[in-house]
């Protein structure tokens, strides 16, 4: 009978000390809308915060996909520091290059998926395009967080397991890239929706 | 040895001896140089974006750099002494399922462009006959 309520006490010990060494994380769900309310798909939402470090974290490496003269998809974001495969799904050659500040680079001519990934190891904004055909163009966000979502068609975007905690929540959007749609400080406690309306006008 | 060694001097320069002896009358100089190459391709790419036979090759293409790279060839392979700077042949074709229809379409539009711009029925000939080749890098089907 000892030996069972130490027992039990000791679970209940256990318990409280791994319950309290959980950070325990929310999903943040962020509503985005243009200022005409219609949802705005592609839209980039960001936390950061100065308490937590942007760990990376492990995953299938990012793709930007070359499909019927166009990159696939138009916008991506990527932690600093990933590698990212340009496959190309057409039959015929594409020639990806940027003239971006945060990466400069250029795929010569190829078929299939080069060998070489691409690195962006600095924080920024990548435009790229190809050399053969004119209207292909991909946007790429470079972050220093891993908490990050792009909204889709019904402007809807899901930053998964946030570690609870004040953030700045940041909306950036590719029509208007060179600077941020939108700032806020966010408290995540628990899954909640955050909405946004931004201001979609291309332009600065 | 000397004189083996002058001798294979004299061999390994010819082809530049002959080729600067013929660049004063060059192809590309007889055809009218660059303004009539470039005013020829301009006319044969506009002509054959327009063409059902050939067009769907060119969609989306970047026109600008294409007919660049296009005249820095015909450049080159006449004698003009420019460097093609485009990639091989083979590569940038391959996929775009190009039949001879298309091809012998871009070879006619060429032809045309060229009359119209007054280039002599013999320079007309010879780049023809310098281009000819490709056709087996370009079409697939």
């Amino acid at each position: 009978m000892n030996l069972l309520h130490t027992c039990l006490r000791l679970i209940v010990a256990a318990i409280l000390t791994a319950s309290s060494g959980i950070a325990y994380a929310s999903n943040l769900t962020v509503q985005v809308n243009a200022s005409n309310r219609a949802p705005l798909e592609d839209v980039v939402v960001y936390l950061i915060s100065n308490k937590t470090t942007a760990i990376s974290v492990p995953g299938p490496r990012p793709e930007i996909q070359q499909i019927n003269k166009a990159f696939v998809p138009l916008v991506s974001v990527v932690q600093t520091g990933s590698l990212v495969d340009f496959p190309n799904k057409d039959k015929f050659r594409h020639h990806v290059y940027s003239f971006s500040e945060a990466k400069k680079f250029e795929i010569k001519l190829y078929a299939d998926t080069p060998s070489k990934p691409i690195l962006f190891d600095k924080p920024g904004y990548v435009v790229m395009g190809c050399n053969i055909h004119d209207n292909m163009i991909s946007h790429l966000l470079i972050i220093d967080t891993p908490y990050f979502a792009k909204s889709d068609a019904r402007g809807r975007a899901m930053i998964s397991n946030v570690p609870n905690g004040d953030y700045s929540l940041i909306a950036w959007y590719y029509q208007r890239p060179d600077k941020n749609a939108l700032t806020l400080p966010v408290s995540v406690k628990t899954d909640a929706t955050q909405m946004l309306v931004i201001d979609a006008s291309p332009g600065i | 040895m000397l004189r083996i060694f002058y001798t294979s001097m004299l061999i390994a320069c010819m082809p530049f001896v002959s080729s600067q002896a013929h660049a004063a009358d060059s192809l590309y100089r007889r055809l009218g140089g660059q303004p009539v190459i470039e005013q020829a391709v301009d006319r044969t790419i506009a002509q054959v974006a327009n063409d059902p036979r050939v067009n769907h090759s060119f969609d989306q293409v970047n026109i600008k750099r294409l007919n660049k790279r296009i005249v820095e060839q015909i450049c080159s392979l006449t004698g003009g002494g420019c460097i093609y700077t485009g990639d091989e042949m083979k590569l940038v074709h391959q996929g775009l399922n190009i039949d001879e229809r298309a091809f012998y379409a871009l070879v006619e539009a060429l032809r045309q462009a060229l009359n119209d711009l007054d280039v002599g029925e013999r320079e007309k000939n010879e780049l023809l006959v310098i281009l000819a080749p490709m056709k087996r890098l370009i079409v697939e089907k």
